[in-house]
């Protein structure tokens, strides 16, 4: 019997989902930062929320891409997250701080670190709902 | 009889949405790093306050000096611009024509003719990825660019900085004086009159006692500066100036203290013209 194995890192990437994962951490990630940071001048609650955002936000979009694509994008998600980190750090080193600074690097590491985790694991979930949906056709069919 | 299809499995996202997406990434990234920042300065510079109490009718705080302590340029701004420009043109004409025809290459090498009419579909997404790819790396050169180019811009900001940090404090502390001000000063005769005195009251709303105005403005030391309040000849209007606690600059502004260095914010508070000219004829 044929075994079909899934390969985790699929090459060449998608561009298709690397353009896409990096559309939905602007909209996702950089747009509601921006204004909770705005909202933090009035309510220091805001603050708080933001900094979270800004970790949980690249794991929880990440895990979207995970979930959502129908073949496995991790490299996709990987790339598009970095991609995403690296042009907000520089674009946001000009506007605010006026230069690149070690903590943006760091940043980015850590990006990395919780993107591939969570795209992992939210293909993890997809495998395991589609093998559990397959199990409930063959029963049913 | 069954066919064996050998079809291209249909596209996870339909061109609508890609292009849906798109355009909403697009306007977000002109709204966080163009449209935010220009609103966000507008307030920093000027502070308009909607006043509570129906009898002041417009109060506004102004910045005195604020300009002064801005730092200078080391680097003509014209200069990065040019670079920026170059860079841009290059990537516009150069790098990216390049990529296309590269990606129009490797496409146009496949067998059959079905396969090239395939390649085509496939290549139009890498460059509609492309044009988003063109429109980050502008972001990225300019600011690379900026960054490198000139390096006095991190002092300029960091300097900047520390004076928004303490301008923001002195604007807090304006906020609160002007307040308290608009809430008790401006009393009828039967709170203290005369607008020399403000009422304070029981928590039931009695009136309690009569206090000076003097203790709300005058050489008032906070966290972050001094509170001068300074009231006009006529006591029509009543001004309280906030003066920063650090010395930022070795800069000539002086400020109503004649102290140099020192960044000053004021706040004017104008009785309406009813309650004036009222007071005026009395």
């Amino acid at each position: 019997m044929d075994t079909i194995q899934k390969q985790w890192i699929t090459f060449p990437p998608d561009w298709t989902w690397i353009s896409v994962g990096f559309c939905y951490f602007v909209i996702g990630h950089l747009f509601p930062i921006s204004i909770m940071n705005w909202m933090s001048r009035s309510f220091s609650f805001f603050q708080t929320l933001s900094s979270a955002w800004a970790f949980g936000g690249l794991a929880v979009i990440a895990f979207i891409i995970g979930l959502k694509s129908k073949n496995i994008a991790v490299l996709e998600a990987i790339i598009a997250c970095l991609l995403y980190t690296l042009v907000m750090n520089v674009a946001m080193a000009n506007m605010w701080t006026g230069s690149l600074r070690l903590t943006g690097l760091l940043w980015m590491i850590v990006a990395f670190v919780t993107s591939t985790i969570s795209v992992t694991i939210g293909e993890i979930v997809q495998s395991v709902n589609e093998k559990r949906l397959g199990r409930k056709n063959s029963v049913t069919g | 009889m069954n066919e064996i299809t050998n079809k291209e499995p249909a596209p996870e996202f339909s061109s609508g949405y890609l292009r849906w997406l798109y355009s909403l990434t697009i306007v977000t990234l002109v709204f966080v790093f163009f449209i935010q920042p220009q609103v966000k300065s507008s307030f920093v510079n000027k502070i308009s306050i909607l006043t509570p109490a129906p009898f002041i009718a417009f109060t506004e705080i102004e910045n005195y000096g604020i300009e002064e302590f801005r730092g200078t340029q080391t680097h003509p701004i014209a200069s990065n611009k040019r670079i920026t420009a170059l860079i841009s043109l290059l990537i516009f004409l150069v790098f990216a024509p390049t990529i296309a025809l590269f990606l129009s290459k490797k496409f146009a090498n496949e067998k059959s003719l079905e396969q090239e009419k395939l390649s085509i579909v496939k290549a139009l997404q890498p460059s509609v990825f492309l044009i988003g790819l063109v429109f980050v790396a502008i972001i990225f050169i300019a600011t690379v660019g900026q960054s490198f180019l000139a390096p006095s811009v991190f002092t300029k900001m960091k300097y900047d900085n520390a004076i928004d940090q303490e301008r923001s404090m002195l604007v807090m502390d304006l906020v609160d004086v002007y307040s308290q001000i608009v809430q008790y000063y401006y009393q009828t005769e039967e709170f203290g009159g005369e607008k020399k005195n403000i009422v304070q009251r029981n928590k039931d709303g009695s009136v309690q006692s009569f206090v000076s105005l003097h203790v709300f403005g005058v050489n008032e030391k906070r966290e972050f500066g001094t509170l001068l309040l300074e009231r006009s000849a006529s006591d029509s209007m009543i001004t309280v100036y906030a003066i920063g606690n650090s010395v930022l600059t070795n800069n000539s502004y002086k400020n109503i203290n004649n102290e140099t260095g020192k960044i000053q914010y004021a706040i004017a508070i104008r009785p309406a013209i009813p309650s004036y000219t009222l007071r005026k004829f009395n």
